[in-house]
């Protein structure tokens, strides 16, 4: 029986049964010992945990009993993130929580065709969409006990109900050409670049698309900062700001439902003719460590990428209510951009495909800023430029808008390489060529992209898998470049300048080892 | 895969000729130290390009594309120069431990407790951490060289003693030697992970907790 994963606010206001039984069933995991495979706390360790950090935020006590370490290295702390298994992984771990839910609700009479809902907060036909479901900050449920879907430890910008910016749910990924990230993670993918299993184990790590927007700012938005709190402390953190607690808040589940949604509504866009990689590398990896869930008895399941590919047969047996792509493509990137460079329309197609289809061009770095930059708050920097590339460039952006038989240009990337800090929940807005004194607010078209430090503390730590080489971010910005030529810009420079998206962002202290530009293409 | 694209096919070769130098080098001669020179270089073009598959990959996807080659070539200044000080000291600590065996019982010893020591994980852990290199002039050429220098050193004090023990193995040195650098090749991919004392390679009964310093510090500062 195939089951409906469905929208959650399409289910109502309030409780409705799919959240109340959801509910019900997060209690009764919730009351199961640690040592339980099928526990809330088993299964949200599986994501990522710390003991100290889970002591201290009264996850458990020092007297706990824990699983023995042979069970928490085969099934803990393996979420794969900055990974094109980001993807695959995540889907399996959310089929084996449903079906451990599910069991739960059957247990307890309820239906055995429960679903997990899903979020979907770029919903712009649904005026509450971008609100946190109501029934996650009731105090109690129908029958007067506490509701177990309402987290202390979930902040957001302070108010309540958490209503997320319109910026934070972007879907601008969609419009991502490749599954896999390419060389230098330029362009990063949709689902990320290619990795070995990776919780964290190499040096550098680049999110892919979906991953970084809405995915991790979404993680970030609502986990937040405690009210008061240092931004730099992990104390003071949400439960959704980390990896390492963020799948203890029953909300978690909602967000990757969506997240999950996506990805098959990306496929789904035949007109772009978007593809999972088809490498062995991926279908059947990780090879250095295996992915495994605990099923609903004593068992478990071991999957490859390849097992979460038709979710519609067993074991994973489920489909959502709305599958259509979100975005209607209304003019390709390719297209869009000739079109403002002045060639015509429909002059971007065939090129574009040659890029994605055909022999992948190596990118290379144009431009970078001169040593490391500090983010506190509002911050500019610049980023100088290889003034024998960009006239390269800046002639082939003014051949290709006299000819439309013409190459497309080469596209642009900023990467922001090495980010360094311990603010989880920090979300900036980082715009490119911003006039001096310029109100940010004012100049959406220089909007470069929205980024997260989720995950970020881990990676800063210089004895911890990452050796202490951060994450990277790259955010395209051809568009951007291409404005600035057009409005005459030399190009010798760029600035670029970070505003915090919240306000616990303004608190964050950060360093970014390199701000660089790469160009894809000639 | 990844770290083959690029100049990687290119390390792999040199490596291959390394080798082939060493073997023409001990067989042809015996291992005498009046050829220690000759034979250390060999030793590092040998051992030294599978090692820096990452680094130079690195630094070639990096670099404006016309100063790559000049970019890496620091970056080797650096490295090779740390290396050939590292083969003068371990030379000489060569000469005063082979007359005696219980000297080379001690210097075994040692090395193995080195071997399984948290300052040699730091070292390790440090050959995986990504430098911010500036991109333009004389500043990129320096950054490059420090990189290839700070590789160097880790790579020398978490590697260096057990080369020792190569040289020590006259009879059988193109065989240790070529033990050894599978050893210390495949470490070097391993992830980073937490120092403490155990037997390299292997996991250990704890769990290696992963991730920021939770319990040390509340924050960090990163000076730009």
């Amino acid at each position: 029986m195939t089951r409906v994963r469905k929208d959650v606010w399409g289910l109502g206001p309030g409780w409705n049964d799919t959240l109340l039984w959801y509910a019900k069933a997060v209690r009764t995991l919730q009351s199961r010992p640690v040592t339980d495979h099928t526990s809330w706390r088993f299964l949200a360790a599986i994501h990522g945990m710390h003991p100290t950090v889970w002591r201290q935020f009264g996850i458990i006590s020092a007297n706990t009993p824990l699983p023995t370490p042979v069970l928490q290295r085969r099934f803990w702390n393996q979420c794969q993130h900055q990974s094109w298994y980001f993807l695959p992984w995540h889907r399996g771990y959310l089929a084996a929580l449903e079906e451990i839910v599910r069991e739960a609700i059957i247990t307890a009479s309820g239906p055995d065709d429960w679903a997990l809902p899903y979020w979907n907060y770029s919903d712009a036909s649904q005026p509450n969409a971008r609100v946190i479901p109501d029934a996650f900050d009731l105090p109690t449920l129908p029958d007067g006990s506490d509701n177990p879907l309402r987290v202390e430890r979930r902040f957001g910008d302070g108010t309540t109900p958490i209503e997320l910016d319109p910026s934070f749910v972007s879907l601008d990924a969609l419009e991502d050409d490749v599954f896999a990230g390419g060389d230098s993670d330029i362009p990063p993918g949709f689902g990320g670049p290619e990795t070995v299993f990776h919780h964290g184990p190499e040096s550098d790590t680049t999110n892919g698309g979906l991953e970084s927007l809405p995915h991790n700012v979404i993680h970030s938005a609502i986990g937040g900062v405690a009210p008061g709190g240092n931004a730099n402390d992990w104390r003071a953190l949400g439960l959704m700001s980390m990896p390492i607690t963020a799948a203890l808040d029953p909300i978690f589940w909602l967000h990757h439902a969506n997240i999950d949604r996506l990805w098959n509504a990306w496929l789904r866009d035949t007109q772009e003719e978007h593809v999972n990689p088809d490498e062995t590398t991926w279908l059947d990896g990780p090879a250095d460590r295996q992915f495994v869930m605990p099923r609903s008895g004593q068992g478990e399941w071991t999957f490859t990428a390849r097992d979460v590919l038709d979710r519609t047969a067993p074991p994973l047996d489920y489909r959502y209510d709305d599958e259509a792509v979100p975005v209607p493509v209304v003019e390709r990137r390719g297209d869009r951009r000739m079109r403002r460079l002045g060639a015509g329309v429909g002059a971007g197609r065939t090129r574009e495909r040659e890029d994605v289809v055909g022999s992948r061009k190596t990118p290379e770095p144009i431009g970078a800023s001169d040593g490391p930059v500090r983010v506190t708050g509002s911050t500019s920097a610049s980023i100088q430029l290889d003034t024998s590339s960009t006239r390269i460039m800046r002639g082939n952006l003014e051949r290709a808008a006299a000819a439309a038989s013409r190459p497309e240009p080469a596209r642009v990337f900023l990467k922001l390489e090495g980010i360094r800090g311990t603010s989880d929940a920090a979300i900036y807005n980082v715009y490119i060529g911003l006039p001096l004194n310029a109100d940010p607010a004012d100049h959406r078209d220089r909007l470069a992209g929205t980024i997260s430090l989720f995950g970020v503390s881990a990676a800063s730590d210089p004895n911890g898998p990452t050796a202490g080489s951060g994450i990277n971010q790259v955010l395209e910005i051809t568009e951007i470049v291409d404005a600035l030529h057009l409005s005459g810009d030399d190009l010798n420079h760029l600035d670029v300048r970070f505003v915090p998206a919240t306000a616990a962002a303004a608190g964050a202290d950060f360093s970014i080892g390199r701000l660089s530009v790469f160009k894809l293409g000639e | 895969m990844v770290a083959l694209r690029g100049p990687g096919k290119s390390l792999l070769l040199a490596s291959a000729a390394g080798w082939i130098v060493m073997a023409w080098l001990v067989t042809d001669h015996r291992f005498q130290h009046s050829h220690f020179t000759a034979l250390w270089l060999a030793m590092i073009l040998a051992m030294a390009p599978p090692l820096l598959l990452r680094e130079i990959g690195r630094l070639w996807r990096t670099s404006l594309r016309r100063l790559r080659h000049l970019t890496i070539g620091s970056f080797l200044s650096g490295y090779v120069g740390v290396w050939l000080l590292a083969g003068a000291v371990l030379s000489s600590l060569f000469v005063w431990v082979s007359v005696d065996s219980s000297r080379i019982a001690v210097v075994v010893a040692v090395i193995a407790l080195w071997q399984c020591s948290p300052a040699r994980q730091r070292c390790l852990n440090a050959c995986h951490r990504a430098p911010a290199l500036r991109l333009f002039g004389t500043t990129a050429q320096w950054d490059s060289l420090r990189y290839g220098i700070a590789t160097g050193c880790y790579c020398a004090a978490s590697c260096g003693p057990v080369m020792l023990l190569v040289l020590l193995a006259t009879d059988y040195h193109l065989v240790v030697m070529g033990l050894v650098a599978v050893m210390i090749t495949f470490e070097r991919y391993l992830p980073a992970r937490r120092p403490a004392w155990r037997l390299p390679m292997l996991r250990g009964r704890s769990i290696d907790w992963s991730g920021y310093d939770y319990g040390e510090r509340r924050s960090l500062k990163y000076a730009p």
